[in-house]
């Protein structure tokens, strides 16, 4: 609704002639008839457990997850890809409990290194050097 | 140019050491991503391109394309071995695939899906070779209302085909397509759901949205299920040969299957996936010994396989014929075209000669490598299966992440990955197929170009869409597949109704 309510905004011109507004209200109506349609077709249908919905653990780890990869993205300018990857790579490992503290660094370490060279050397794509490597 | 005349063209393009690495690399990556679970194909055709930006034009879309079907054998392997299938249309290929593995029949199995792919995949090239010209010079004469009306089909095709309700179909789509329209419209240049964004001015790139919405939600399931060791038995290279008698029951399955495939793979919609279950049941009616179905069967592999690999080759034909794609791995070849500046369509043919019959011909060179280099990589990989998923985790997570920020070097789109991420991982545990979102998100500025213009073109008047026979035939199409649950059910009641009787209480 949000989006049909900002397609809305932008002109919709004539049907001769129409404007950037006319697709982004089509494609706003589709969306919401099919979410309303979604929505009434659950509360008809007879209660269902959905045996694969994370719970306990297993939602504990994909939160954790998550966040890992979302702090990388907040750190990688600043302390460049190395450090970050690092993290991430440890933090991955860390939930899901492969190996002891010391193979995750040294695994960690590996990772982020090989992937730097990878990408910055082989492939040549500039990732962020941050405080490690000026 | 003749079709022979074409394909010998595109075997001098293919058969360059360049194209010929790219498709080495392309159907290794492929089988590699299809073997293990995380990235899959989709994931690492949008990150990898961001690589190919740096090679021409027909060597990026060879490696692609290779990853595409390399992949397809990848996802066979797993499902043969553990009982995984690695893509959605590797499923069948678990039901008798692994139970042969049970019998100790793993490597016999594995050849036969490999030959049938191979052969498949031959035969599909000389469909494409012959089809895909003439549909090109087909699609010379469409015009806009004719593109807007193969796109929507195609659309709505795949959202009603891929399983589940109408509305949840409905859903997807509309999701896809509104992410299309952010940033600038294509016709006026006007700017679009930015919210004064600068990094939205172009879009929502297409890496973060494939890698969010099919790399993700598989990292996030294995983060789920939590760490373990895949139990992968040992295959030697000797374990491959398969009987005298498993040939003679292969080999019919698998042109049975190749037919088939193909015929399902030139029209919109999953049907590469639909096309494994068809052969399947097909293989069961026609054997002798349909009680060996699903204990076993060694047809139930080799036809489900030719036609996946078929059906993969059929896909080609609109994709290169008209730059119109079926299905999500084909719009990414789409996009692979669009960022390297080539514009496709059926004057594709004509104008970038190099790019069509080079793919087409690579596809044959990539087929022979995908035997060559795969049956005896078995054991590699088999022991790929065997890695910790903790481990395999952390390469994948972090392949994912530098990728996707190596795209427009934006921390931005890490943030559009992650969100799309979560809620494509949302989607798929609520039932929801997220298929039909990357094909909306490639499709929707070509549907709307198309809509806008056509209506330009009409001054107005939506007569054109009805004045023009195939608008309107495709058009016709678009509301059977949209109102055909409907009128099933309705005709589906009124048989009931009749023979209740004019006394029955119904």
């Amino acid at each position: 609704m949000g989006y049909l309510l900002v397609a809305s905004s932008y002109p919709i011109g004539t049907i001769g002639q129409p404007g950037p507004g006319v697709y982004p209200v089509v494609v706003g109506a589709l969306f919401l008839l099919g979410a309303v349609g979604s929505a009434f077709q659950a509360r008809a249908a007879p209660e269902t457990e959905i045996e694969d919905w994370p719970r306990g653990a297993g939602a504990r780890r994909i939160v954790a997850l998550v966040a890992a990869m979302a702090i990388y993205a907040l750190i990688l300018r600043i302390v460049g890809h190395v450090i970050a990857g690092g993290l991430l790579a440890f933090a991955v490992m860390h939930v899901m409990e492969f190996g002891t503290r010391r193979v995750r660094a040294a695994v960690a370490i590996a990772v982020a290194a090989a992937s730097f060279v990878l990408f910055n050397v082989l492939l040549g794509v500039q990732l962020p050097r941050g405080i490690l490597l000026p | 140019m003749s079709p022979l005349e074409g394909l010998a063209y595109g075997f001098s393009v293919a058969l360059t050491p360049e194209n010929v690495l790219a498709a080495a690399l392309g159907v290794f990556l492929g089988t590699l991503v299809g073997v293990l679970p995380g990235i899959g194909p989709l994931g690492a055709m949008a990150l990898l391109l961001t690589v190919t930006t740096q090679f021409r034009a027909d060597t990026a879309l060879i490696m692609l394309a290779g990853i595409y079907y390399g992949s397809q054998y990848g996802g066979s392997t797993t499902s043969i071995l553990v009982n995984i299938p690695g893509e959605a249309a590797s499923v069948v290929t678990t039901i008798d695939g692994y139970q042969m593995t049970k019998k100790g029949r793993a490597g016999a199995a594995l050849a036969v899906a490999a030959v049938g792919s191979f052969i498949a995949g031959s035969v599909g090239l000389i469909g494409v070779m012959f089809f895909a010209p003439v549909l090109a010079q087909v699609g010379v004469t469409f015009g806009p209302p004719e593109y807007f009306a193969i796109a929507a089909l195609g659309l709505l095709s795949l959202s009603r085909l891929t399983g589940g309700s109408a509305w949840n179909g409905l859903l997807v789509l509309g999701f896809g397509l509104a992410i299309a329209t952010v940033g600038l419209d294509p016709v006026g240049g006007v700017t679009r759901f930015t919210f004064g964004v600068t990094e939205l001015l172009q879009g929502i790139d297409l890496v973060p949205v494939a890698i969010g919405l099919y790399g993700i939600p598989e990292v996030l399931m294995i983060a789920q299920a939590g760490a373990s060791t895949t139990s992968v038995p040992g295959i030697s290279l000797r374990d491959l040969m398969p009987r005298r008698e498993e040939w003679r029951r292969s080999l019919p399955a698998i042109f049975r299957g190749t037919g088939l495939g193909f015929a399902f793979g030139v029209f919109p919609g999953p049907l590469p996936v639909l096309s494994t279950f068809a052969s399947w049941k097909l293989e069961r009616r026609l054997s002798r010994r349909p009680e060996e179905f699903g204990k076993g069967a060694i047809e139930g592999v080799a036809g489900p396989e030719a036609a996946n690999n078929a059906a993969t080759s059929g896909q080609m034909v609109p994709v290169l014929a008209l730059g119109i794609p079926f299905g999500p791995a084909t719009a990414l070849l789409l996009a692979a075209l669009l960022v390297q500046g080539v514009q496709p369509g059926p004057l594709l043919l004509t104008q970038r000669p190099e790019v069509f019959w080079g793919v087409i011909a690579s596809m044959y060179v990539g087929n022979v490598l995908l035997l060559i280099l795969n049956l005896p990589l078995v054991a590699l990989w088999v022991r790929l299966l065997r890695v910790p998923q903790g481990l395999l985790l952390a390469f994948i997570v972090i392949f994912v992440m530098v990728g996707t920020f190596a795209d427009k070097n934006s921390v931005t789109d890490l943030y559009f990955m992650l969100a799309l991420g979560v809620i494509g991982f949302t989607l798929r545990r609520a039932g929801f197929d997220t298929a039909p979102i990357i094909l909306a998100v490639v499709l929707g500025p070509l549907m709307e170009n198309a809509f806008r213009q056509s209506l330009f073109m009409g001054r107005g008047d939506l007569g054109i869409f009805i004045e023009r026979p195939v608008t309107a035939f495709l058009l016709a199409l678009v509301l059977v597949v949209l109102l055909g649950p409907v009128l099933r059910k309705a005709i589906g009641t009124a048989p009931r109704r009749e023979a209740a009787g004019p006394g029955s209480r119904a």
